[in-house]
């Protein structure tokens, strides 16, 4: 079995790297943590990235989780082959250009381009946002699932991830004591759905919904608070359609053993428990 | 000394009751319920409640001042009061038992604040022993706050301190919060070129019941003027929404309010200022920063 131990950086393809540089420190409030001539990476936390936008086509989005070792690695491109999943192998450049040690990248059923990573770099420079959104790192992503029912036995089966809620059989999954590091969500095709980053606290939530609509970007769902996790949330949309998510308070999960996922309806209480309604139509 | 610990004139629930002037009561009443989630308490009048007290609000007729129920702390002290504002040329009305029962207080005593408002000072404030059991789950905790407007800041606050025995909590510009007791304010001055209530505020007992209700207004399409918000000064949330007849009411909820002895702040007069989170409030003048 895969043993993803953290989910590391998602990396976005876009035709305009001026643009997605500036809504990704302006707006969202990451810091550039280094400029290449056609790529730009942005930090949230004590890591040297954890979001890279590049140029190219915006449909490429990658999403990279952290595991143990180089043994672990070489494990990890074994089992996928040996299941029929085709696994790249990074080179010297394409380790440097992602900031790891190592990697390899593989399509999961649905067709998400993933990849395993070693050493991914931190840094010691002290995160420090363009603008005040209280962010305190890269959490997790939503992916785009064109079969949730098979992708979650993959995630749960091929890799360690753990049910740890569901909303009809969309599956929250941890890969570690956090509620959930990756969230299916519904969809025609491959893709990443939402990125998320964890904020201090409920009033940057909300200091950030009115910043947000100050400034014209458009809010689709929230603020809000998920019954799942416990968490406050707003989803808005950036560049290229991608959506990005402030929240604050998921519920960790400590006791493996006793942990028993629980089901939620497929119905817009089970997203928002105070009643906001979900504008996610998928561009 | 802080109104928490020291010997307080004021009774555990100082902010007794609002009495609105209302155009339409029959609307204002079908609002009460529906919207504010109260519960109707008498079937003579428009009185409703929200919490163990038998009133918080009662509508009525639009001819009739604002009154504010201030509730001080027994029969004696009451007393004491009346005695010592006549003694000061205050004028002091001794209200009948009759607008006694119409209050649920055993006494009542009528002053007028400098603004024109009727400002009643009352005893024994009547509980009821039915548990409060509103029609829809709001998550009521009971009636809390009134924001009021003011011709004359500087004569009302002054009223409010020395005729009222309030405290100045915080200012902003010159809209200024009054403490009463442990809470950070309870009666909210808003300068203004008119008298009248600038809102009447309910406590819910959770920040999720207050967003739960942000979001059954925007349902309900009923107007939010102002929020939802984080009051700087109070550090209380709050959503505050247009009734009928342009009356605005409020939820709040004061789970991480701010309290402290301390000298009163004076923060600038900005959006920020009036709310933490950066809401901003144009239908409602006295609530707008600029």
């Amino acid at each position: 079995m895969i043993e993803l131990i953290d989910i590391s950086y998602v990396r976005l393809g876009t035709p305009d790297l001026g643009l997605a540089e500036d809504f990704a420190t302006r707006v969202l409030g990451l810091q550039v943590g280094e400029r290449g001539g056609k790529s730009v990476y942005l930090r949230s936390d004590r890591r040297a990235h954890t979001l890279c936008y590049y140029e190219g086509d915006p449909r490429e989005q990658t999403v990279a989780f952290e595991v143990r070792d180089a043994t672990a690695l070489d494990a990890a491109a074994g089992a996928l082959e040996s299941i029929g999943h085709p696994v790249h192998r990074g080179t010297a450049s394409e380790c440097a250009a992602r900031k790891v040690r190592g990697f390899i990248g593989f399509k999961d059923p649905t067709g998400n381009n993933v990849e395993l990573v070693i050493r991914p770099e931190m840094s010691g420079k002290r995160y420090y946002g363009m603008r005040d959104a209280g962010i305190t790192g890269f959490n997790h992503v939503g992916l785009n699932s064109t079969d949730p029912v098979r992708d979650e036995k993959f995630w749960t089966t091929v890799c360690n991830a753990r049910v740890s809620d569901r909303i009809g059989d969309i599956a929250l999954m941890r890969v570690n004591a956090i509620h959930h590091t990756l969230a299916l969500a519904p969809a025609s095709g491959p893709g990443i759905q939402h990125v998320n980053h964890q904020v201090e606290s409920n009033d940057d939530v909300m200091r950030s919904f009115y910043h947000l609509t100050d400034h014209q970007v458009p809010i689709v769902f929230g603020p809000g608070r998920h019954p799942t996790s416990g968490a406050c949330f707003l989803y808005f949309r950036g560049p290229n359609g991608m959506v990005f998510e402030y929240s604050v308070g998921v519920d960790e999960i400590q006791d493996e053993a006793a942990h028993h996922p629980r089901q939620f309806g497929f119905e817009p209480t089970s997203l928002c428990m105070w009643g906001s309604k979900s504008n996610f139509v998928p561009t | 000394m802080s109104k928490s610990d020291a010997v307080t004139p004021f009774s555990r629930q100082p902010l007794a009751y609002a009495r609105i002037p209302v155009l339409s009561p029959e609307a204002a009443a079908r609002f009460a319920i529906d919207v504010l989630g109260l519960e109707r308490s008498d079937h003579n009048e428009l009185a409703f409640r929200s919490d163990d007290r038998c009133r918080s609000i009662v509508f009525t007729d639009e001819a009739a001042p604002l009154a504010i129920g201030i509730a001080l702390a027994d029969e004696e002290t009451l007393e004491r009061k009346a005695e010592a504002l006549s003694s000061r040329q205050v004028s002091v009305t001794e209200l009948d038992k009759e607008a006694c029962r119409s209050r649920a207080v055993r006494r009542a005593f009528s002053i007028t604040d400098p603004t024109g408002h009727s400002i009643e000072l009352v005893a024994r404030v009547e509980l009821s022993a039915r548990r409060l059991y509103p029609l829809r789950d709001s998550g009521l905790a009971g009636f809390s706050t009134v924001g009021i407007r003011s011709r004359g800041i500087d004569a009302d606050v002054r009223f409010w301190c020395d005729t009222i025995d309030a405290e100045v909590a915080d200012r902003v510009g010159d809209i200024t919060y009054l403490r009463m007791d442990a809470a950070h304010h309870r009666i909210a001055l808003y300068p203004s070129d008119r008298a009248g209530l600038v809102y009447a505020s309910f406590a819910v007992k959770s920040h999720d019941d207050l967003m739960r209700e942000a979001y059954f207004l925007e349902e309900r399409q009923v107007r939010i003027v102002h929020g939802p918000g984080l009051e700087t000064a109070s550090n209380r949330v709050f959503v505050r929404f247009q009734g009928p007849d342009g009356a605005v009411f409020a939820f709040e909820f004061n789970g991480n309010e701010e309290q402290g002895d301390r000298r009163p702040r004076q923060f600038a007069l900005d959006r920020y200022a009036l709310c933490a989170w950066g809401s901003s409030c144009r239908d409602v003048r006295e609530l707008a920063a600029a």
